[in-house]
């Protein structure tokens, strides 16, 4: 009797996540409720714990205490893979330089187990999303893009399981400005679609214009947790030690 | 101070070597301690453990397993032999032996940088099987599938031919002696330099290291290395027979070093010990010994990975090195770069000029006709859309790779083009990389001193105070501030740190002309602070700086001049104002379009 | 001229094991990145515990079907308890090469202590001969043949048309984000390591009738099938099966023509050209970086 255009306020929550690499305290019991629909931002100067928050959130790794719901449903631990809808463009893109454009999207595809029909038509649709010369050639490695083709190329691989919850760590890193301004373009259109977005990055200015809700991490800890503007969330920024841009 | 306590270390240990050499001897010579037997036993242990030492050194050092070691052994005995035959000493045979094996594995060596490393230990597999065979149908200098016996042979130290009874103390003789050399060659800059491109071949270039030298010496060595134990095999055996050196032997070398562990010598004793041990101790049941050896390298490659020796050793001194740090705010700079620059780099303040350079990838025209000036002494600026072209203009500065058309790239009065890559840092060229790329298992310290020791010559030609590779490393870790954390190894080391790290490399080589990729690529706030004043120093210090990067606030802060590359070609050059305002560049490289602009201004 | 066709014919025969051989490695290290140097040894086990079943009076196509199948999950067992617990890395190479060493000495001991060393009798599964091109072939290579090229068939069907093939290689360049893609990772080195191992196994049933069965039946073959495996690229399924092939043609006519003493020399002499005039192989493709 749900209505099937139902969508729950929470779609994607943390609850007490610690997590420790060998000796070093990473995350120290954060909690971090995400409501669907939204663009967060979990902001943090390196160290700061995003990586490793996003990892987590994404069921990619699991924590070494606390749990993690999905609208609402906690997901078991030890997961260590994706959990359904939710899709993870991590730090470094991590893409498969030996395989090809199209070969890398695909795999977005197969990995989150949809009928070879609709890939098809998934990837036809990316590749309208992606720069031309990708289109054009999407037999060609990964490895020889650039840095801007392959944030794109990541971004489009982590769309291709139609996710509804789209975690991206540092899209920014390496990129010309004029690529960033797409990346976060592409994120805008993401998100007035309905794709809750949470975006993990250390760069400020862009993020906090896009987002409805911000979140500081610092040294594992949360130091802020709220709207993006206003003197708060101002002194939270500089406190963190996160830059802006002079531009 | 810290270097003559590693002096102090190297000279101990080659004292322990020594000791427990003569004390070997000793026991089974003159002292009759153990009887005939037991006495081989220790002899064979003696030029197993040579073997298996170069087995694991390569290992260590240089990253190759190569499963067809028992080619120089081979070389060593058989040589050995066939002199013998002819009438030469032991004191002619050796050296002839251990140069013949030294040459081939040079050879061989030089080709290991065309191959991964896979395809490399895969190929000296081949090779031990084809020399297999040779050994057993070239009759006359082996004696065939009969095997050979080994004559008397003279001894011009000792005055008349080796007795049986000598031919333990030869062999023991030979083992102390590889170990205290390969202890002496590993533990030095020799051993370093190896490590380092072992880790980052691409890095080691940058700063003048020689790759495909560096493997054959190693190579080369470790062949020297198995020709001398086999030379005491021959020697204490009294006869050849060609199963020694089959794949079965070859592969017996690899559980011995797996066993006792890589790049240690007293791992390489335990590991001959085993060797030696297992069949004794299986004796009169067959098939024992294959499956201890395949049990024992599977029990140790999946719990005691570095082999039984080196985590004993870790265990005993209290577990795992290097964890990841917490970031912590590091030390600054000790104030005054400029003095820094002025007592470490012989070459500061040269003019780098890049006129015409075209390159072309297949069908793809990387750069136009690219020209850049970078003034001795300035920071210029260069920026792009990725895909631009700012990798392969930094790429062609280093050598890797090679224009199409260039009328000049100079620094001062050097022409870089017709140098190798090794070659430039020497001419003044020095940069960084954007993931840092420090040598993986070197320490900072460790690092700096093998770098700096190949600026030695152009230090001291300019006549600076400061020449010795060590006390120039701790001269830049002072003036870095990174004495926290010298003695770290790079992995552990929080990414702001790494980068400067990477410049201190830089600065080692003694490189008066900086070439920055995306140094503030990856870096937060307060590392960027902390890089900032750190380029910011050098410059006002004379250094030479061109930086690329996307972070165009710091660009713009810190240079005079700002060059713009898109799709290969300059589109704009001036300062940082007239760019941030030329309507070029804020399309190409802002993604501001003049409607925007237009309407941000309403 | 005849003789040339003749060795030629009897050459692709022979080579067909090695083509199998070849094919099992190039699967197994282009899904887990690892060279498994047992591969010949398992085959050889297999044949072994064939043996004794058929003497024990189970029928021969049953027993060899069974010993295939052993193979397979032999081959699972190792991926899953010697490799996997390695983790990944380039660093780890050559530490997955050298445990399979390991294991493969074991497998050795093993056989010998069960069966002994003793050159042993082993049944083709089709017995006679036949006349191929003026010279006698026996039966069973030609099935060997046969076998071995439908097997590259079906692989290249099961490669190509399923995303299985794409999948593989993402896993083998990185785990980590290919489980992030929800990739099954482990299901993936399972099935590559079943299917090299029972390739190897079928090439050691087809060579045991050919010589006899002892325990190091597969060391000499093996050394051909990666002097195939380099000469097709150890990156190409293709190209491993050709590379067998060819060996098996070239150490026919080498030996023949040049010297049937150095045949071991001849093929690594042919591994050292190859590598140096092309190190990826014939068909293998140069691994692409970004300049």
């Amino acid at each position: 009797m749900l209505d099937a255009t139902y969508r729950p306020p929470t779609a994607l929550a943390c609850q007490n996540i610690v997590h420790r690499y060998g000796g070093v305290l990473a995350l120290d019991d954060i909690s971090v409720a995400i409501e669907t629909g939204k663009f967060v931002s979990v902001l943090g100067s390196n160290g700061a714990g995003k990586s490793t928050l996003g990892m987590v959130l994404s069921g990619v790794l699991s924590p070494s205490a606390g749990s993690v719901a999905v609208a609402g449903r906690e997901i078991r631990a030890g997961h260590g893979g994706r959990i359904g809808q939710v899709s993870l463009v991590p730090e470094g893109r991590r893409l498969f330089g030996q395989l090809s454009v199209a070969e890398n999207l695909l795999l977005g595809g197969y990995g989150a187990g949809a009928p070879r029909a609709e890939i098809k038509r998934r990837l036809s649709h990316i590749l309208e999303e992606l720069p031309k010369a990708l289109r054009d050639d999407s037999g060609r490695a990964a490895a020889t893009l650039s840095g801007g083709e392959q944030q794109m190329l990541a971004i489009g691989r982590a769309l291709m399981a139609d996710p509804k919850i789209l975690i991206i760590d540092e899209p920014s890193m390496g990129l010309a400005p004029i690529l960033i301004k797409r990346v976060y373009e592409w994120l805008a259109r993401l998100h007035a679609n309905g794709v809750t977005i949470v975006l993990l990055e250390q760069m400020a200015t862009h993020a906090v214009r896009h987002s409805d809700m911000l979140v500081i991490l610092d040294r594992g800890r949360v130091v802020y947790s709220g709207p993006p503007t206003g003197d708060k969330a101002h002194a939270a920024l500089i406190a963190g030690y996160i830059g802006e841009e002079a531009l | 101070m810290i270097a003559s306590t590693g002096n102090r270390r190297r000279v101990a240990r080659a004292a322990a070597i020594l000791l427990a050499g003569l004390a070997t001897w000793i026991a089974i010579g003159p002292a009759q301690l153990f009887g005939d037997y037991i006495g081989f036993l220790i002899v064979a242990i003696g030029y197993f453990a040579i073997v298996t030492m170069s087995v694991s050194m390569l290992a260590g050092f240089c990253g190759i397993w190569p499963i067809g070691h028992t080619a120089f052994t081979a070389i060593g005995a058989y040589v050995t032999v066939n002199l013998a035959l002819a009438g030469l000493p032991i004191e002619a045979i050796l050296p002839v032996a251990i140069l013949a094996a030294a040459a081939i594995g040079y050879l061989l060596g030089m080709t290991a940088g065309r191959f991964s490393i896979l395809y490399f230990g895969l190929l000296t597999l081949a090779v031990s099987l084809a020399g297999f065979e040779i050994i057993g149908r070239w009759e006359d200098f082996t004696g065939g599938e009969n095997g050979i016996g080994v004559p008397a042979i003279a001894s011009l130290l000792l005055g008349r031919a080796i007795r049986l009874s000598d031919a333990g103390g030869y062999s023991l003789l030979l083992a102390t002696l590889a170990f205290l050399v390969t202890d002496f060659v590993c533990q030095g800059p020799v051993g370093r330099r190896w490590l380092a491109v072992k880790s980052q071949r691409t890095a080691s270039m940058a700063v003048g290291f020689v790759p495909p030298r560096e493997n054959a010496t190693a190579f080369s060595f470790s062949a020297a290395l198995a020709a001398t134990s086999g030379s005491a095999m021959a020697v204490a055996i009294g006869y050849l027979d060609p199963e020694g050196f089959s794949l079965n032997t070859g592969i017996t070398m690899l559980v011995a070093t797996v066993v006792g562990g890589t790049g240690s010598l007293v791992g390489a004793l335990f590991g001959a010990s085993f060797i030696v041990g297992v069949p004794e101790l299986a004796r009169g049941t067959s098939n024992v010994a294959p499956f201890v050896y395949g049990a024992a390298m599977i029990v140790v490659l999946l719990f005691l990975r570095r082999g039984v020796v080196p985590s004993l050793l870790n265990i005993a001194s209290g577990g795992t090195r290097g964890t990841r740090m917490q970031k912590q705010p590091s030390e600054s700079a000790s104030g005054d770069l400029a003095e820094l620059v002025a007592e470490v780099l012989p070459s500061a303040g040269k003019e780098l000029r890049i006129e015409n350079v075209s390159v072309n990838f297949g069908g793809v025209k990387a750069l136009q006709d690219v020209s850049v000036v970078v003034p001795a002494g300035r920071a210029i600026g260069l920026i792009g859309p990725n895909g631009s072209g700012k990798t392969t203009l930094l790429n062609v500065l280093s050598g890797f790779v090679r224009p199409r058309a260039a009328t000049s790239v100079r620094i001062g009065d050097t022409e870089l083009l017709t140098l190798r890559p090794w070659e430039r840092v020497s001419a003044g060229f020095g940069r960084t990389f954007q993931h840092a790329e420090l040598f993986a298992e070197l320490t900072i310290r460790d690092t700096l001193r093998i770098v700096a020791r190949k600026g030695r010559k152009a230090r001291r030609e300019a006549g600076l105070n400061l020449v010795e590779p060590d006390a120039v490393a701790e001269r830049i870790i002072r003036g870095l501030g990174l004495d926290n954390v010298a003695e770290s190894l790079p992995h552990s080391l929080p990414f702001g740190i790494q980068k400067v790290a990477d410049i201190a490399r830089a600065l080692a080589a003694g490189a008066g002309m900086l070439a920055l990729d995306e140094p503030f690529s990856g870096l937060d706030a307060d590392e960027s602070a902390k890089l900032r004043a750190i380029l910011r120093e050098l410059r006002a210090a004379g250094v030479t700086i061109l930086i690329i990067d996307h972070v165009v606030h710091e660009i713009f802060d810190l240079a005079e001049d700002v060059y713009v590359l898109d799709f290969g070609c300059i589109i704009a050059h001036g300062k940082p104002n007239a760019i941030r305002s030329d309507p070029k560049v804020r399309e190409a490289y802002f993604g501001i379009t003049e409607p925007e602009r237009e309407a941000s201004h309403a | 001229m005849g003789d040339l066709i003749s060795l030629t014919i009897s050459g692709i025969a022979n080579g067909s094991a090695f083509a199998l051989l070849a094919l099992g490695i190039v699967i197994i290290f282009r899904s887990t990145d690892t060279v498994n140097f047992a591969i010949g040894d398992t085959g050889t086990l297999v044949t072994f515990i064939a043996i004794s079943a058929i003497t024990a009076g189970i029928p021969l196509a049953v027993s060899f079907v069974m010993a295939i199948l052993l193979a397979g999950c032999i081959g699972v067992a190792t991926e899953r308890l010697l490799i996997r617990p390695l983790g990944h890395g380039q660093h780890l190479l050559f530490v997955a090469l050298v445990i399979t060493i390991g294991l493969g000495l074991i497998m050795q001991a093993a056989m010998g202590a069960v069966w002994g060393h003793t050159p042993q009798p082993f049944p083709p599964l089709v017995a006679g001969w036949v006349e191929v091109g003026g010279v006698a072939i026996s039966l069973n290579k030609i099935a060997a043949t046969l076998v071995a090229l439908v097997a590259m068939a079906l692989v290249a069907w099961f490669f190509g048309y399923m995303p299985f093939g794409i999948a593989m290689r993402a896993s083998a360049e990185d785990p980590f984000a290919a489980r992030m893609l929800g990739l099954n990772t482990g299901r993936i080195a399972a099935i590559a390591w079943f299917l090299g191992c029972g390739l190897a196994a079928i090439a050691m049933l087809f060579l045991a009738a050919e010589s006899a069965l002892q325990p190091h039946l597969a060391h000499s073959p093996l050394f051909r099938a990666f002097a195939g495996v380099f000469l097709g690229g150890l990156t190409s399924m293709p190209g491993a099966v050709i590379g067998g092939f060819a060996i098996g043609v070239l150490d026919n006519i080498a030996g023949h023509y040049i010297s049937a003493n150095y045949r071991d020399t001849i093929v690594f002499s042919v591994i050292v050209i190859v590598l140096f005039a092309r190190p990826a192989g014939f068909m293998g493709s140069i691994r692409k970086e970004r300049v």
